[in-house]
């Protein structure tokens, strides 16, 4: 199959669009597939996602050529049972953690070396144990601040910090002493925060960050919840235009996707355009 | 696709689904409609199907009624019960904690909006509840006992009989939420002796969205029905009744009474054979709940070291499995059952629920183990 035959990629195009037609500003579109386990190395999910996004960045080049910027990432799942473990900090696994000179499965790096949108230097690669120890350090900062978004909950043994989205609170992290365990949710905020903060660092002047991020539809929870979550732990500085555009994949194929979108806009935006 | 998620639910029968389509030609029109031919013959189809899944459970199928499925049932009889009981006084209800979400979400609602106390009874380590926790936590304005027949995230089978005993023994209402109990084993009103049961058809091969709650208490429905209307279900459940699905879990009920002994024998078998070489395949799995008195077709285990919802996206396009892991969950909290029987929050993430059925064959399973076993040791720890 053609990749840009598949439906799901001109849904995603149009909402670029949307998001594009309301903030028409220094754009950067962060396109993060090709999601693998550690242990697993890379399967279908990983290398039909990583082709996804290559297909998705020419599509929108040709769209916008010059009004937006493409970059890529890969979020490593390296969390194993790590995810339970009740420990302030996890120890890193052996791989190099957040940067772009580590090394991927030799099926991903086939990719990016054959396309001629990337450059595999300038691929940013994320590490979930990063994100988890990081996600608890701006947990407790959060905590220290006056104003806490977090309601917390006494259980028995430990100490439940949660958030309430629209409907339901979900748990952000658990407490027990002087030990914190982040959970999925924030995890994936932090990594979402991440994402901001390199891509901010990497074009200075841009108003309007665009992620667009393939999971697994069995993820969408957590995934879900960590974007809703980002407003709650990113930094005051981070107050930029960001849209978070989720692609569920059902099967490994994306024969069966869901498209999810939620759009922040800035205190400054708001107050020059309101 | 090897499907071994049959707790979840389970294939349509083809002789269900038959039964079904030709349902929808032969009595289309509503069965409450008895003023013509069309009518009357929908309405007396209907009571066929009644009787029919009364013999199931041994039932008066004046104690049948149909609605659409086990969460219905449960909220028709606990919202009731309380309705029933409160111009008395506080209602006190005893339940268990690892009934299911829809039974355990209902008693919490009641808890915050009306004069009701709710006692969550501990199990053990296999999953049974404490009878002693029972007997302890009696109080005089205890008016229901509610313990579900047979767990669905590990198979465990409750003492109904033992329970129901100390009900009665007390003057106190008995329901057991049956949904995955009926279908797998022969369950009797008779021997069991309960007030209600919520049952679901999708369950044991028939359609989904139909079900029934076995009620020997009408006054204390009629009292409050969940569904206010035309009074169908002899006012009980209003609506006009999905006879397609109906007659679809007649038939499925039917072919459960034909051919049940058959089907449990070969399960029984199924489930020794997976033991022993999980086993073999996996010395340190650790098996959750009760190896002996559990469904035949469900065993819950943990595979240390590795996270079931990692393992099972993995396997998610070979093999249909089912896990509790709290990342999968809306609170990101792990199992409630697995919880209550007191496992680890490293066990409960790596537990992974395999529940197999009439059409599951022995190279399923073996195919199933070896595509388990060679993920396992892909993303394992090293």
């Amino acid at each position: 199959m053609n990749l840009c035959d598949k439906d799901y990629l001109s849904n995603v195009i149009t909402v670029v669009d949307s998001i594009y037609q309301e903030i028409n500003d220094k754009t950067v579109i962060y396109l993060e597939g090709g999601h693998f386990s550690h242990n697993f190395g890379a399967d279908d999910f990983a290398i039909n996602t990583l082709n996804d996004a290559i297909a998705l960045g020419s599509m929108i080049i040709k769209k916008y050529q010059r009004n937006i910027k493409l970059t890529y990432g890969i979020l490593i799942d390296d969390l194993g049972l790590a995810c339970s473990e009740d420990s302030c900090t996890i120890l890193p696994t052996g791989t190099k953690q957040d940067s772009t000179g580590s090394e991927l499965p030799s099926e991903l790096e086939s990719i990016l070396s054959n396309s001629k949108l990337i450059k595999r230097d300038k691929v940013l690669i994320f590490s979930e144990r990063t994100s988890k120890n990081r996600a608890i350090d701006s947990i407790k900062k959060i905590i220290k601040k006056d104003k806490s978004p977090f309601i917390f909950n006494e259980e028995e043994t430990h100490t439940e910090i949660k958030l309430v989205d629209q409907n339901h609170s979900f748990v952000m992290a658990r407490r027990q002493g002087h030990t914190f365990t982040a959970k999925c949710p924030a995890i994936m905020s932090q990594h979402y925060k991440d994402i901001l903060t390199k891509v901010k660092q990497r074009f200075a002047d841009v108003t309007n960050i665009i992620i667009i991020d393939w999971s697994d539809l069995s993820d969408k929870t957590k995934v879900t919840q960590g974007r809703f979550a980002l407003s709650a732990i990113k930094d005051s500085n981070q107050d930029i235009n960001h849209s978070i555009i989720n692609i569920f994949f059902g099967d490994d194929t994306g024969e069966i996707t869901e498209v999810n979108h939620e759009i922040h806009l800035s205190k400054k935006y708001l107050n020059q355009n309101i | 696709m090897i499907y071994l998620d049959y707790n979840a639910t389970t294939p349509i029968d083809p002789d269900v689904l038959s039964t079904m389509t030709a349902c929808f030609h032969d009595y289309f029109a509503n069965s409450a409609s008895v003023s013509h031919h069309e009518g009357i013959k929908a309405y007396h189809h209907l009571e066929k199907c009644r009787s029919t899944v009364a013999q199931m459970i041994d039932a008066d199928p004046n104690h049948i009624i149909f609605n659409s499925g086990a969460s219905e049932a449960n909220n028709t009889v606990i919202r009731a019960v309380v309705d029933y009981y409160k111009p008395q006084g506080t209602v006190h209800i005893i339940t268990s904690s690892i009934e299911h979400k829809c039974l355990i979400n209902i008693c919490e609602h009641l808890k915050q909006h009306e004069d009701v106390e709710i006692t969550y009874l501990p199990v053990d380590k296999s999953g049974k509840v404490c009878i002693q926790a029972l007997r302890t936590a009696l109080q005089p304005n205890t008016r229901l006992i509610s313990i579900m027949a047979a767990n669905n995230e590990t198979g465990t089978l409750q003492p109904l009989q033992e329970i129901s005993q100390i009900a009665h023994d007390h003057h106190i209402l008995f329901h057991t939420d049956a949904a995955q109990w009926i279908g797998k084993l022969p369950f009797s009103v008779k021997d069991i002796k309960p007030n209600f049961v919520s049952i679901s058809a999708h369950k044991f091969y028939g359609p989904k969205g139909v079900g029934v709650l076995y009620c020997n208490q009408h006054d204390i429905i009629l009292n409050s029905p969940l569904i206010h209307g035309g009074g169908q279900e002899s006012g009980m459940r209003s609506g006009t009744a999905n006879l397609p699905g109906i007659a679809g879990m007649a038939k499925a009920a039917e072919l459960f009474i034909a051919l049940h002994e058959d089907n449990i024998a070969q399960q029984k078998q199924l489930k020794t054979y997976l033991l022993k070489k999980l086993r073999q395949f996996f010395p340190h799995a650790i098996v959750n709940g009760c190896e002996n008195q559990s469904l035949p077709n469900t065993i819950n285990f943990s595979l240390p070291a590795v996270k079931s919802s990692t393992l099972l996206k993995k396997l998610k396009m070979k093999v249909a499995l089912s896990s509790a892991s709290a990342c999968l969950s809306s609170e990101q909290k792990p199992s409630h059952v697995l919880s209550a029987m007191g496992l680890d929050d490293k066990i409960s993430q790596s537990a992974i629920r395999l529940s197999f059925g009439n059409r599951t064959t022995l190279e399923d399973l073996d195919s199933a183990l070896d595509l388990i076993y060679t993920t396992y040791e892909r993303l394992k720890e090293h």
